[in-house]
């Protein structure tokens, strides 16, 4: 198989987006909906799941999931670090607790708890930011853009990312029929659905959804769609670059970011999270070991923005289509 | 027969081989302090051997009760009172700390019978509170046991949880708090405070039980009191003694030297050599010595 065969089948490649696509054409759907939705519906089969939040009942829309199952719903509070407390205790007492949490309060605050209350015994909690990345209930300092920092060193935890509402729902049945300790990082407000045909969620593989040779962007979470549309605008200018989501942050699918680094000689890493301890260290690290290559990181800058609010943080940051092609451009300067 | 149901005088003496081990393992493997062990191993030794519901040959049997130990300055006592039931061998014992062995300086699920591995200070009443609001959902009658050191309960996420556990009324928890009054870096009262404790808790609406936790005839009538009381969680707090039952803490606090340990294992009428073998030869989880000593009342 080479990189030219643009319809061969790679790992992952099952997910199909809209082709011809329009990023304006593209539905919107609400990920934290659609993750309760599934839950209410889960929750009528499995006397086991349990929905705990701490104080985001509101927010984060969960008062459906209230409604339907009152006995398995528990709020409790801004006390984050006990929320995730009872739920290690509720997983080990038999139940399936799935927590819903805001981004920052259940990292950076928290992290320590997921690791040993939760993680050290590998039980079966997922605990889901909503929002995260850049989109903050508040100011910068309550964007959840350093959590993967944390997490990603915490052992036997499953960690992902789904691109769209879609996608979140099928992740949330696939970590709730997972056991062991997940985290769930949900984009908020209204998406624009990439994925549009509902499959089921496959943890692990990376997913190849523009093939090409001239470089490959490597996108996670809410910055899928901007890979997209960076391809686009570099596909206008001769450049087919291949673009390769990365749902599942922990495991990483080592194999496939290595056989497109070999491929395509060159990578763009993607994400809404700081550049130090993301997706991108995380691919940087075992590239070195493996596959070096050159690489260009679009992520946040080690630098405070303050003064911004929630909507323009995206902006601020410098995370968009135009910050991966500008990447990407350098990126072929360094390949030459 | 799930309960062990031992009396006073069997506990008594239960507790002192508690500290035998607790001592004679220390002294082999000093990873940490023997002190507040020996302060709480008459709590340990009464909740295992006369309050909680369990299988020896089924850990996972449903009905069971479940209990969390949160302390790591308890962890020493917990292992020599679990060795004592029969939860692992004596042997096990011996080889407390070594590199690759399930039992540690915390307590640990690579244990058999630790449910969940205790985390950071003063995070196991939520762990606890989880516990207990899973069985009040499930409608399982069965009580959950969470013990703790007073160091612990500086740490604000106590506080959150006791609230949470007031809020959803869940009677079914015991909170047993030993209270030696010290902590690393010295006496509680003088670092951060916790008197009046059982006042802050029953403003948090718990009910509250104090005794004199190095009586075990005190920590036998709090625990039969806790299941007659409802519509709240419950505190036990069990004031002890750093080194019950051994002297010169207060000459010795740090962890344990050979000579140190001899003159305290003579104090409990033994000697390292002797208990040494006792431990050599005591088996683990495959014996029925869960229900000899059950028989023993």
């Amino acid at each position: 198989m080479t990189a030219n065969d643009a319809n061969t089948p790679v790992a992952g490649s099952d997910v199909q987006t809209a082709r011809p696509w329009s990023s304006d054409e593209l539905p919107l759907r609400s990920p934290g909906e659609a993750l309760v939705e599934v839950l209410v519906e889960l929750a009528g089969r499995d006397p086991r799941l349990v929905l705990l939040t701490a104080d985001l009942a509101v927010e984060d829309g969960l008062l459906p999931f209230a409604d339907a199952h009152p006995a398995r719903f528990r709020n409790l509070g801004t006390a984050t670090r006990n929320a995730l407390g009872v739920a290690a205790g509720m997983a080990a007492a038999g139940q399936i607790p799935f927590v819903v949490l805001g981004g920052p309060a259940a990292t950076g605050g928290a992290a320590d708890l997921i690791a040993t209350s939760i993680a050290t015994t590998g039980l079966h909690v997922v605990i889901a930011a909503l929002p995260s990345g850049a989109e903050a209930h508040g100011q910068a300092g309550t964007a959840a853009v350093v959590d993967l920092a944390a997490l990603l060193a915490v052992p036997g935890l499953l960690i992902v990312a789904p691109a769209d509402a879609v996608e979140t729902a099928a992740v949330a049945r696939a970590l709730i029929a997972t056991p062991g300790p997940a985290y769930l990082r949900l984009l908020g407000g209204a998406r624009p659905v990439l994925f549009p045909q509902p499959a089921p969620f496959e943890v692990g593989p990376v997913q190849v959804l523009r093939e090409g040779k001239a470089l490959t962007i490597v996108a996670t979470g809410a910055l899928v769609l901007e890979a997209l549309k960076a391809y686009e605008m570099l596909d206008a200018e001769g450049l087919k670059a291949r673009v390769l989501a990365v749902p599942t942050l922990k495991p990483l699918d080592e194999p496939a970011i290595r056989r497109a680094a070999r491929e395509t000689g060159g990578l763009v890493v993607a994400e809404e999270h700081a550049l130090r301890g993301g997706l991108g260290a995380a691919i940087a690290q075992d590239l070195a070991r493996s596959q070096p290559v050159p690489i260009e990181f679009v992520a946040i800058e080690d630098r405070a923005v303050s003064g911004v609010g929630p909507g323009g943080l995206r902006a601020a940051w410098g995370l968009g289509a135009q910050a991966i092609v500008d990447a990407a451009r350098r990126l072929k300067g360094r390949m030459r | 027969m799930p309960r062990l149901n031992y009396s006073p005088a069997q506990l008594a003496e239960k507790a002192l081989d508690v500290r035998r081990n607790v001592v004679t393992a220390l002294a082999l493997h000093p990873i940490m302090s023997p002190w507040p062990s020996l302060a709480g191993a008459d709590l340990l030794t009464t909740l295992f051997f006369y309050e909680i519901n369990f299988k020896l040959d089924d850990l996972h049997w449903p009905e069971r009760d479940q209990w969390h130990v949160s302390s790591r300055a308890l962890a020493p006592a917990l292992h020599a009172v679990m060795a004592e039931v029969g939860y692992f061998s004596g042997r096990d014992l011996l080889r407390l700390g070594d590199a690759g062995h399930h039992l540690g300086a915390l307590p640990s699920s690579a244990t058999p019978g630790v449910e969940v591995t205790a985390g950071a200070p003063g995070a196991g009443l939520s762990v606890a509170v989880g516990l207990a609001l899973g069985a009040q959902i499930d409608r399982n009658p069965r009580r959950i046991y969470c013990v703790m050191d007073d160091s612990e309960i500086q740490s604000g996420q106590v506080w959150e949880a006791a609230m949470a556990a007031a809020q959803f009324e869940v009677d079914n928890l015991v909170l047993a708090i030993d209270l030696d009054g010290r902590q690393a870096d010295g006496d509680i009262e003088e670092i951060i405070g916790l008197a009046p404790l059982a006042e802050k808790l029953r403003a948090c609406n718990w009910h509250v039980l104090e005794v004199d936790g190095n009586d075990v005839a005190q920590l036998v009538e709090a625990f039969d009191r806790s299941r007659n009381l409802h519509r709240a969680p419950t505190a036990i707090l069990s004031c002890t003694t750093p080194g019950h039952g051994v002297s010169g803490w207060e000459e010795n606090d740090a962890p344990l030297t050979f000579e140190v340990a001899g003159e305290a294992l003579r104090e409990l009428k033994t000697s390292l050599e002797e208990w040494r073998q006792r431990l050599e030869a005591a088996n683990g989880r495959r014996t029925p010595g869960h229900r000899a000593g059950g028989d023993r009342r």
